[in-house]
């Protein structure tokens, strides 16, 4: 016997309507720009979901764009699953939400391997499109099946590819299932001699960091001094350090520049916050090594303040080989974190209980406390944060 | 310790165990079951021509066990150990893979041995590469025998699934509890197998359930799985007042209250340790909890030396058996 539900509780006809849209005519171009609006982390409609729902809008979303064509404006929101998803839901979107390009684009091919060796550990069968998960469907895929087949459409554009996928093949790490779909590309890029892939494979995919040869998602976005948003409007914004110590926002940030990360201790995700934080270590150190200390400071802020007290923070950074101190610390709002949401314009969004999507970012504030520069859903890189943080302190 | 002597003693050990029969060939051998032909069902080995074209060479006992699994032959424990014999040649052997998946979601099939399945193929998600278990495939077999009706076969996986964060057995729970579908384990086990994913959590629901239980075990299980959510702590505070609630969802509440909100754990906690009438399971449960929390309990509170003197009586005179051992612990904490 059920319980009695709350009030609220029953959202599925929300969900089936939006799925409906999400799923439905494809020729109508006006979709396209309804589905964008739905992209952004902080959009109400995933307000209150579990994680669950929240990846399923977001993957049914992505899908679609296959079809309707992927606007710049999705593109990266694709890319950062690539590079950095672990839910097969996700992946497999992407993987068919880059084929709704124009044309193929050689600069896909190092974020899809990287999909391929994160995903094969936890690939899961997907049926797009079917609101709820469902234990059988007709129509099923996997993520690996939808990265050979953006492979497939790539055909000779892949070519750098090429190598990795047959070795692949030949050390066969994959399963049985997924042979078909992994042939098939290595056959079409074999076979379309038209287009010569320049891109030599080491440049390209080997190592931590990804090129972005697409050029469409700088690593970081700069922001010039006139256009930076006044840190004013935080003045109501208290923050308690991991020692349990209370900041105003000026008395934090004001005054340095500060490379400023966004996580929460219950992100499941290695590649995301876990990652963050362990990055943001390197980053102290490479302050270090550069003679700026007490010059560029290092600070995180938690997306999740009412579970991540003090003792939790400590405990996460310690972890991960950060060092606290006057110039390095992290906080969690006590007061003020709607304010600070939304003059951040945080990518982040809550269920129940706690965060149940967000993106990669970070921040590097002037000395105003001012946002002079920001990743977004890339992996961002030590040295290009760095040179940042270098560029505020000549110009201020 | 004598290292190079225990190496060689272990090594021998293994060598002797590798000659043994495996437990298959044992029971094969008593069974007289054994062939030397078996069905070209799985393609493991080159099929010959001519009449024999359906028929394969027995190379092993892996093969001997396919075959017996495939033609559904031999008794139940003969069938069981088939299964073991299978699931150890899987690695080498990747179209075995998929006849551990046949047995498992074949519900006409004796369920020892679709456990002894389930039991391989757990084994072989921690163990075997990539290249041979096919975990969409698993993930989808453990999916289509949910509401099987073996309830040991059911919980095993329904636990599996919840363990992989996996959205279909969410739901399903989720729909169970909120009567939109028929219940697939009790409720209170659907409430704590959804805590496997503290990001799937329905803390709405689960107060729902502590303020509207339908029994007091799932009423349990909701409080539990509150310390995920930072808005319950006032609830937790409330249930840990509450000297007509229950013991066990107050001692829960103690615990939930601790993780969550440490510093108001502290001030009930103390309240609670210095009167007499409490409960002692409670008190002890408290104590047991400021044990861990000291530094929080100095920030919280003006004064502990009541608090001490207290558990101190306590540790000498305390009645109840785990109330005093609650006491001695706390004592001689070396971390307090």
């Amino acid at each position: 016997m059920g319980v009695r539900a709350p009030a609220g509780i029953a959202a599925d006809d929300a969900l089936v309507e939006l799925i409906s849209f999400v799923t439905g005519d494809h020729t109508d171009p006006e979709r396209r720009r309804a589905l964008v609006a739905v992209l952004p982390e902080r959009h109400p409609i995933y307000a209150g979901r579990s994680t669950n729902a929240t990846m399923r809008i977001r993957g049914d979303v992505l899908a679609a764009f296959e079809h309707l064509g992927l606007p710049d404006a999705a593109f990266m929101y694709a890319i950062e699953e690539l590079e950095s998803g672990t839910e097969a839901y996700l992946v497999a979107a992407a993987a068919m939400a880059v084929r709704g390009l124009d044309q193929p684009e050689r600069g896909l091919v190092p974020f899809l391997l990287r999909a391929i060796d994160r995903i094969r550990l936890v690939d899961d069968t997907v049926a797009i499109g079917t609101v709820v998960p469902v234990a059988e469907h007709p129509r099923t895929t996997t993520a690996l099946a939808e990265i050979f087949r953006t492979f497939e459409w790539l055909a000779g554009h892949g070519g750098a590819a090429l190598p990795r996928l047959m070795a692949l093949r030949a050390q066969r790490i994959l399963p049985g299932d997924a042979h078909p779909a992994l042939n098939a590309a290595i056959e079409a890029i074999e076979r379309d001699s038209t287009v010569v892939a320049t891109v030599p494979v080491a440049s390209c995919c080997d190592g931590d960091e990804i090129e972005d040869p697409t050029a469409r998602g700088a690593r970081i976005e700069r922001i010039s001094e006139r256009a930076r948003t006044s840190s004013g409007p935080l003045a109501g914004v208290v923050l308690e350090d991991e020692s349990a110590g209370r900041w105003s926002y000026s008395e934090a940030f004001v005054g340095h520049v500060t490379v400023l990360a966004f996580f929460y201790t219950r992100c499941d995700n290695p590649n995301k916050c876990s990652l963050t934080v362990t990055k943001l270590a390197e980053l102290q150190r490479a302050i270090s090594e550069a003679g700026l200390d007490g010059i560029v400071r290092t600070a995180a802020i938690t997306y999740d303040p009412a579970f991540d007290v003090p003792a939790r923070l400590r405990a996460y950074g310690a972890q991960r080989g950060y060092s606290f101190g006057d110039d390095h610390r992290f906080f969690r709002t006590t007061e003020g974190f709607d304010l600070f949401r939304a003059q951040f314009q945080l990518g982040v969004n809550f269920g129940e209980a706690t965060v149940n999507r967000h993106q990669i970012e970070l921040c590097v504030l002037d000395a105003h406390g001012r946002i002079a520069a920001k990743a977004s859903r890339r992996q961002w890189n030590v040295g290009d944060v760095l040179t940042a943080a270098r560029a505020l302190m000549v110009s201020g | 310790m004598d290292i190079p002597a225990y190496r060689k003693r272990i090594e021998s050990e293994v060598a002797k165990a590798a000659q043994r029969p495996s437990r298959f060939g044992d029971l094969l051998a008593r069974s007289g079951a054994a062939t030397r032909r078996r069905p070209a069902l799985l393609g493991i080995q080159p099929v010959d021509g001519g009449d024999e074209e359906a028929f394969v060479e027995i190379v092993d006992d892996v093969d001997e066990a396919a075959r017996i699994l495939e033609l559904r032959e031999g008794n139940t424990d003969l069938r069981v150990a088939a299964i073991e014999e299978v699931t150890s040649g899987v690695t080498e052997r990747a179209a075995l893979f998929r006849l551990l998946i046949e047995r498992l979601v074949d519900r006409e099939e004796d369920i020892s041995v679709r456990l002894a399945a389930l039991s391989g193929l757990v084994q072989l998600n921690i163990s075997a590469p990539r290249s041979v278990f096919d975990r969409p495939m698993y993930l989808d077999a453990l999916r289509s025998i949910v509401n099987d009706r073996d309830m040991t076969l059911r919980r095993r996986v329904i636990g599996i699934l919840a363990r992989e964060k996996d959205a279909f057995i969410q739901q399903q729970l989720l729909d169970g509890l909120l009567g939109r579908s028929a219940s697939l384990v009790p409720a209170s086990k659907a409430i704590q197998l959804l805590g496997y994913d503290v990001h799937a959590i329905p803390t709405n629901l689960l107060k729902e359930i502590v303020e509207h239980p339908p029994n007091s075990a799932a009423k349990r299980e909701a409080v539990r799985l509150l310390a995920a959510d930072p808005t319950s702590a006032g609830l937790l505070s409330r249930l840990l007042a509450d000297q007509t609630e229950r013991s066990d969802v107050r001692r829960i509440a103690a615990i939930g209250l601790h993780w969550l909100a440490p510093a108001k754990f502290a001030t009930a906690a103390r309240r609670i340790i210095l009167d007499d009438e409490e409960d002692p399971d409670l008190r002890a449960t408290c104590i047991s909890a400021l044990s861990s929390e000291w530094d929080g309990l100095e920030s919280a509170l003006e004064s502990t030396d009541d608090v001490t003197n207290t558990i101190v009586g306590l540790a000498r005179t305390a009645s109840s058996a785990p109330l005093r051992r609650a006491a001695k612990a706390y004592l001689v904490n070396p971390d307090r």
